[in-house]
């Protein structure tokens, strides 16, 4: 009874130090809005299957000397929502794009279709990259314009959760909602590490001898910091699923299924920083130590970085980091799935939180060894 | 002594104490070297030698027909042969976008001259390109000639081939900004923090100018930015980020604006933001957001109208012109007006924050 009671002393006195620390407020709740505000609005183009760019692209093309070339210019110039046609001699388009007058050049050689077109462009621009669909679609389009094909479309109705994605749950959702779960993700870790800096601290500042002194035990407080982190773990992401729906609409789906994987996402979050605090002991060390890990983690599961521009390579190799099994989950709540629904990622999570908190409890026990 | 030599020896100092503090050096060297990796990683290769799209097909007649059907799409798609249930449930399941059946009568569809195939797609509508690529395999057929799916030819404006290194330079230049401008605006509010100590007070009653104090704190945030920049560029460049491929003078333009423009902007931000915490707190955010909104990491050709005209506001788009500007356009010409704007942004910034940080000797 008497443990309880310390145990829940402890964690509303790391609860508090934080919600009374004004900067990790801002840091954390403010700093996450304005990111998903930023990329909601900026990079909403590149997750919109009916992207159209703001302006018409400038793009200066080889003037036609054949049907093909004449043809593909036709059926470029007929999108007016994204390109602009500027028919031009080889030369002149290289020279227009190398002076910035227009964002890329066509070379349509006289062999088209047969032979590739060249595209001059920016390296790493979207201009590029629509051209391309638009081209080739063409090109392959001349080279079968006469054909008999009999080609039938049938659509699969999908199973499951309402999404067109299955594996790849990230497809289908919009820039806010996919970055109001990835960036939540990102910073759930950094709050619940707050509670074992604070806890890292109280050894460095003396604060914690005197507790053991008035009689609470090692492992109540080893967890009573490992529970507070994933009670500011539940109450960050809480928070953050309220603001993001209030201010950017975004649907966290199925709230039994969101409480139940928020908690084992809280857990496991709370899991890794404790074994973290488990081998390092310095308090500044151990921030630096989770700021980069947990930076590390974000970009690789696609936190940070859209999974649909991560390399597959890396989408496969990381799929089993907690932060991706998270990420996955509420991704798939989002597109209508059920509590049920998530056994794979809550299995995930739980035994990566066991595995974790069980491995820092016994690091910590041995480095403990010979304390009064 | 004199005055030269006393703003010499404070910035040197600043130096010297930034270089023995594990933690500083954590954050300005170690943490952005492991997040360029990271970053050259993900963005590696991304030109280089394109996959071809993946296709399910479902082969129900079995004729020699639907074998040389599925060798004429094997040149255009990365073929994988599978049981009609299968290819329903991975549509089902979301898994994949696309599967096409070959039906029983297929091979007698191509003998009479009108080949009939069917295809099966998700809820997203069948990619044009893809449907096109078919109908071209199946063409093929017909006239016996096999289908030629070869790619566009990419090149920058300068007419070399895209391989994705630019693209691998311009991620990692946009990491290394946003860590240059974190260290140089937490190095502004060391001034702060010193006379938050008394140990600025106790410079100044042993008889150096507060003016000294001020332009050394500003040389030691040049210098820091400079040094930084330059041993992030020498690592990254070591661990195989290709920065010379344009040549020396590109890159140093760039690099120089930039550190420049950042350390302008963070004594400007240090002579108006006197607590040290308010300060560390916008080095926590606002490099990152000036780096996405100023196109460092997306492309801005994506984004809304008003926020490209808000990137030209932003001294990253700048400093990501520059880049661009020296390595695949008009070399220093194109990179002319970018770096003006830099170094202009930079004056302004030093001179606005010199007046604060005067101000604040006064109260």
């Amino acid at each position: 009874m008497q443990a309880a009671r310390q145990l829940i002393t402890i964690i509303s006195g790391l609860l508090m130090r934080l919600v009374r620390d004004g900067s990790a407020i801002v840091w954390l709740i403010m700093l996450p809005l304005l990111i998903i505000f930023v990329l909601g609005v900026t990079v909403q183009g590149l997750f919109s299957p009916d992207f159209t760019p703001a302006r018409p692209f400038r793009v200066a093309i080889t003037e036609a000397s054949s049907d093909a070339q004449q043809h593909l210019i036709r059926a470029l110039g007929s999108q007016e929502d994204f390109f602009e046609i500027i028919p031009v001699s080889d030369l002149d388009a290289r020279r227009m794009v190398l002076d910035r007058e227009v964002d890329a050049a066509v070379l349509v050689p006289n062999g088209y279709p047969e032979e590739a077109p060249v595209v001059v462009s920016e390296p790493g621009q979207a201009v590029g990259s629509i051209l391309e669909e638009f081209i080739q679609t063409e090109r392959w389009s001349i080279a079968a314009v006469d054909s008999a094909v009999e080609l039938a479309r049938m659509e699969v109705a999908s199973e499951g959760p309402n999404t067109d994605a299955g594996d790849s749950p990230w497809l289908g959702l919009s820039a806010f909602e996919y970055y109001a779960v990835g960036l939540t993700v990102m910073f759930v870790m950094f709050a619940a590490h707050h509670a074992m800096v604070f806890t890292a601290g109280d050894r460095e500042s003396g604060a914690y001898a005197r507790v053991r002194a008035f009689g609470v035990k090692r492992e109540t407080y080893l967890l009573g910091g490992w529970a507070a982190a994933v009670a500011i773990g539940v109450a960050f992401i809480a928070v953050m699923a309220g603001l993001t729906r209030l201010l950017f609409g975004v649907a966290w789906g199925d709230w039994l299924g969101w409480l139940v994987l928020t908690a084992v996402t809280a857990a496991a979050m709370a899991s890794v920083s404790f074994l973290m605090s488990s081998v390092v002991a310095k308090s500044s060390t151990l921030e630096q130590l989770g700021s980069t890990v947990f930076m590390i983690m974000a970009m690789a599961s696609g936190s940070s970085i859209p999974l649909h521009v991560l390399p597959s390579w890396l989408k496969s190799a990381l799929a089993w980091l907690p932060s991706r099994v998270a990420l996955e989950g509420y991704f798939q709540l989002s597109h209508g799935a059920h509590s049920r629904n998530l056994a794979p990622e809550l299995a995930a999570l739980g035994t990566t939180s066991l595995i974790l908190f069980t491995l820092g409890w016994l690091i910590s026990s041995v480095r403990a060894r010979g304390e009064a | 002594m004199s005055a030269l030599r006393r703003i010499r020896a404070m910035a040197g100092w600043a130096l010297l104490r930034t270089a023995r503090s594990s933690g500083d050096l954590f954050w300005i060297l170690v943490l952005p070297v492991l997040v360029s990796f990271l970053v050259a990683n993900m963005l590696g290769g991304s030109g280089q030698g394109k996959s071809m799209p993946e296709l399910m097909v479902v082969n129900e007649d079995q004729t020699a027909y639907a074998s040389a059907m599925i060798e004429a799409l094997s040149t255009g798609f990365d073929v994988q042969v599978v049981e009609r249930t299968a290819a329903e449930a991975e549509l089902a399941r979301g898994n994949a976008l696309l599967a096409l059946v070959l039906p029983a009568a297929f091979g007698e569809s191509v003998e009479a001259g009108r080949p009939q195939i069917e295809l099966l797609h998700g809820r997203s509508a069948v990619k044009r390109e893809a449907e096109a690529r078919i109908r071209l395999a199946a063409q093929s057929l017909m006239t016996g000639d096999s289908p030629v799916f070869s790619d566009l030819i990419h090149e920058t404006p300068r007419g070399n081939g895209v391989n994705g290194e630019f693209e691998q330079v311009r991620g990692v230049f946009g990491v290394i900004l946003v860590f240059c401008l974190t260290a140089l605006l937490i190095r502004g509010a060391v001034i702060h923090s010193e006379r938050e100590k008394g140990s600025l007070q106790r410079i100044i009653s042993c008889g150096v100018s507060y003016w000294e104090v001020v332009v050394a704190h500003v040389m030691s945030i040049l210098l820091i930015g400079l040094l930084q920049a330059a041993i992030l560029l020498t690592v990254t460049g070591i661990l195989g980020i290709p920065w010379l491929i344009e040549g020396l003078w590109p890159l140093i333009w760039t690099v120089l604006g930039s550190v420049f423009c950042s350390a302008g902007i963070a004594v400007g931000l240090a002579g108006f933001v006197r607590k040290p915490s308010a300060l560390q707190m916008l080095a926590g955010g606002l490099p990152s957001l000036l780096a996405m909104l100023g196109g460092a990491f997306f492309p801005l050709d994506v984004a809304p109208a008003a926020v490209q005209q808000l990137a030209r506001m932003n001294p990253f788009y700048w400093s990501m012109e520059a880049l661009s500007g020296g390595m695949v356009y008009r070399g220093l010409a194109s990179q002319a007006v970018p770096l003006a704007l830099l170094f202009l942004v930079g004056v302004c910034g030093i001179v606005i924050g010199i007046q604060g940080l005067r101000r604040t000797e006064l109260t």
